[in-house]
């Protein structure tokens, strides 16, 4: 009897859902972009899901105080200078309330780390909720149809801010460009081979 | 010299509050592999584990951790053992130094493990997203359920860890 109550009580207080995709409660592959905005960036402008255009849409979700962000910024600047030739649009967006993470931080970081993209910030959380955001950095990659082609790492070995300042990889060199070979392969009009992977990063902070 | 003997009266207690936190054992980490943790687990002696999985890059851990201390004195009572599990980058021992240090600092109650393999395959291994993360073990080392922030909408609090160790309990007062 004992058991069984425990059981139920076990139940009762699971806090997920089930998941919806292999590592995200909300979002699964194939599913539609949800729609933002008008959310202000950083350089001033206001962006809606509306006015994207481009074959493929990248949102990242950051926050400007984690040292796993700090640690791939480099790498998510060099990826934007990389596409910069190719029909595709990188958007970071933050949804934190810390001040740190806020707009006029956001501003400060964004110059600081040489951001090239636009960087929106929701105060709502209503963006990040909807994808199922929950770490910082965790990319979504959409296609033409705005239908979710990737979610997960940048790469495969994850790099931060070690105790020393400097950028640390947790799983040795990179090998596996995930993002940028789902963007290839989106643009070549090909399926994605890795289509989801356990983004690793600080927590998203949502209120309750 | 009255203006001294007032003010030693007035810090009196104060002082004496220093003194017992400074007496206090604190906890030291302990490196073990994932594999020496799962043995861990099934050889517990407590009727609930409380696992908190932290980390000294994750601010929300730091902020809960406080509390964590405080919970585990409240419940030490009931049979209920809390473990710290953390999960610093076992290739930069800078950071599991600091991890130490911060024990030290909040006085850390309750035994403290370091995993000593790789950061990713422990999340993988330990079924995590994210953390903070705070798993519930029955007295066989199984877990019965945990609190994570894996869904947006529908975030844990302090609140919710100890409405959960109240239920069961209650259960094992029945």
């Amino acid at each position: 009897m004992r058991v069984l109550s425990l059981l139920l009580v076990s139940i009762i207080f699971l806090p997920s859902f089930g998941l919806a995709g292999q590592y995200n409660e909300v979002l699964d592959i194939g599913d539609p972009m949800p729609e933002f905005g008008p959310l202000p960036a950083t350089d001033g402008s206001n962006l809606s899901s509306v006015d994207l255009r481009q074959d493929v849409v990248v949102l990242v979700s950051l926050a400007n105080h984690c040292p796993w962000v700090q640690g791939m910024d480099a790498d998510l600047v060099k990826l934007v200078q990389d596409l910069k030739d190719q029909n595709v649009r990188m958007i970071g967006f933050s949804v934190n309330h810390r001040n740190d993470d806020r707009l006029p931080a956001m501003r400060e970081h964004a110059k600081k780390y040489g951001y090239s993209f636009t960087y929106i910030y929701d105060e709502s959380q209503e963006l990040g909720r909807n994808l199922g955001a929950t770490r910082t950095p965790e990319y979504f990659v959409f296609n033409k149809d705005r239908k979710l082609v990737y979610s997960g790492l940048l790469y495969n070995s994850p790099a931060r801010i070690n105790s020393e300042g400097i950028p640390q990889h947790i799983a040795g060199p990179v090998t596996e460009h995930y993002v940028m070979d789902a963007i290839q392969a989106t643009l070549a009009g090909n399926p994605v081979k890795v289509a989801e992977t356990r983004a690793h990063g600080c927590s998203v902070k949502y209120l309750q | 010299m009255k203006r001294s003997l007032f003010l030693i009266i007035i810090l009196m207690p104060f002082l004496h509050e220093v003194w017992a936190q400074k007496q206090k054992p604190v906890e030291s980490l302990q490196e073990i592999s994932l594999q020496e943790w799962g043995q861990l687990c099934e050889n517990t002696l407590a009727n609930i584990t409380v696992v908190d999985l932290w980390a000294t890059w994750c601010s929300t851990c730091l902020e809960r951790f406080p509390k964590m201390v405080e919970l585990s004195e409240q419940y030490r009572e009931h049979g209920v053992q809390f473990v710290g599990v953390n999960l610093d980058d076992p290739n930069d021992r800078g950071s599991v130094e600091l991890a130490q240090k911060f024990l030290t600092r909040v006085g850390a109650n309750f035994p403290q493990y370091h995993i000593t393999d790789n950061l990713m395959l422990s999340f993988e291994q330990l079924d995590l997203l994210g953390i903070p993360a705070v798993l519930f073990l029955d007295s066989s080392g199984q877990e019965i359920a945990r609190l994570t922030g894996d869904n947006p909408n529908n975030q844990f609090s302090d609140e919710d860890i100890e409405e959960f160790l109240n239920k069961l309990l209650d259960l094992s007062v029945e």
